[in-house]
């Protein structure tokens, strides 16, 4: 009796064991249409509450070198902004011109969570639909490109940071206007990679690769990252790269999301051509 | 009851340990710690392998809801609740697992034994099941070293600052 009863006691174990992983499996398969759905219903918004509100604490620890990098960025745009008032005065003197339209905004928003220790790394941002975001629009802060916007709820933004295997992001060598794509290598928050490069675009090390811009996600010409090492394959006459990106995952606070106003437009007539 | 609020207790420490510290937390390049395993680590020996399963199948939803990594981690530590009797009868005698709980404090130096052994099984289950993919092997056995490493760095010195408390039940 009692060998029965011990039986039955492992047989409800180990029943429990399999019930449990089934359910754990049957999440992680699914899990990005329910991450999705959980994240669009509110679920998480306990946890976005709680992360902002982490986030407003520890955020005087890196106001130092927030501050030192929006200066930096501030003082570029200024000169920018010279050169392009100068530009724009000339223009103005043609009066058959038309008023020039810019086709992009960009929202500032705050990160309030940010992983970089997974295969598909994820940012929340604290800005969403009620501010003009939408999924599908790519983010960058003042160094370089940061991820895509993957869902929104009223008043935040989880975002696919660009350390997730699944993205790959479309870039060209500054020097070539070679074509490329970088993705991550799954380890380094520090480094991605670019496959498959033949040997007469003669990359260099200290290249620098920026978005193409074919993408309508993101403007063209921001910078990815910079080429860190190159590993020749001597049987193929291809070589892979490994690039050292600009944007500082670790330490991300303040991002830009880009949001083109004809987005919409543009992937529709993608679309229609790949039909 | 005072057994009771001391497992609530862990779980929330822990669990906010892990959530609001260590998963924001990335050493040396490849490394993370999961310091919410030290949970399945100390449940009292005497509640059933059923409810060891089931109480760290609640760590693992806690903890993956706050990760947005829906159900990696539950995956990994109902794998260890599971496998956690037979590891305790491998480094363990059967008076050992009389006591109250398999802590540094109450069975010694083989608790780190144990531990080293449930921290490896779940970081290669966990990092296996994210990448879903042998094509991330060698970068997952790397990730599976150094974190297992760093997770028992932290079990180690949570073990020993609290020893003193274990030893007063």
């Amino acid at each position: 009796m009692e060998a029965l009863a011990r039986f039955f006691a492992r047989f409800v174990s180990l029943f429990v064991f399999l019930l449990l992983e089934t359910v754990a499996m049957i999440m992680i398969i699914r899990g990005g249409q329910f991450q999705k759905a959980a994240f669009m219903s509110g679920n998480v918004v306990v946890g976005t509450r709680v992360y902002s509100m982490v986030s407003s604490l520890t955020d005087y620890v890196s106001l130092k070198y927030t501050n030192t990098a929006l200066a930096q960025e501030n003082a570029n745009l200024q000169q920018q902004l010279v050169t392009l008032q100068s530009q724009l005065d000339k223009i103005h003197a043609d009066s058959l011109q038309q008023p020039i339209d810019t086709p992009l905004l960009v929202i500032p928003a705050k990160v309030i969570y940010s992983t970089t220790n997974q295969l598909h790394n994820i940012i929340i941002i604290d800005k969403g639909s009620a501010h003009g975001i939408s999924s599908g629009m790519g983010v960058i802060d003042c160094h370089g490109v940061v991820g895509v916007v993957r869902s929104v709820s009223e008043n935040c933004a989880a975002i696919i940071s660009a350390l997730s295997i699944k993205l790959q992001i479309s870039g060209k060598f500054k020097g070539n206007n070679y074509l490329c794509s970088v993705s991550w290598d799954g380890c380094s928050p520090r480094t991605g990679v670019v496959l498959g490069i033949p040997l007469h675009v003669i990359p260099a090390v200290g290249d620098t690769i920026l978005t193409s811009g074919h993408s309508a996600i993101f403007p063209e010409n921001i910078p990815i990252g910079i080429v860190k090492s190159i590993t020749e394959n001597s049987a193929t006459a291809w070589c892979d790269l490994s690039v050292r990106y600009s944007a500082e995952f670790a330490s991300l606070t303040f991002v830009n999301v880009i949001a083109y106003k004809n987005q919409q437009e543009l992937l529709s007539l993608q679309k229609s051509m790949e039909e | 009851m005072k057994n009771y609020l001391s497992i609530v207790w862990d779980f929330l420490l822990l669990g906010a340990l892990q959530v609001l510290f260590f998963n924001q937390v990335h050493l040396f390049g490849a490394g993370s710690v999961f310091i919410y395993v030290l949970f399945v680590l100390r449940l009292p020996l005497q509640i059933s392998s059923t409810g060891v399963m089931l109480l760290s199948a609640m760590m693992g939803v806690f903890i993956d809801v706050f990760s947005q990594s829906f159900g990696l981690h539950t995956a990994a530590i109902v794998l260890i609740a599971y496998l956690r009797p037979s590891i305790l009868r491998m480094f363990f005698s059967p008076e050992e697992r009389e006591k109250y709980a398999p802590t540094y404090g109450l069975v010694g130096a083989n608790f780190f034994k144990y531990a080293v052994l449930m921290i490896l099984i779940h970081h290669i289950t966990l990092f296996m099941l994210e990448a879903f993919s042998f094509k991330y092997m060698v970068s997952v056995l790397i990730k599976t070293l150094t974190s297992s490493l760093l997770t028992f760095l932290f079990v180690f010195v949570l073990e020993i600052i609290k020893r003193k408390n274990i030893r007063q039940w």
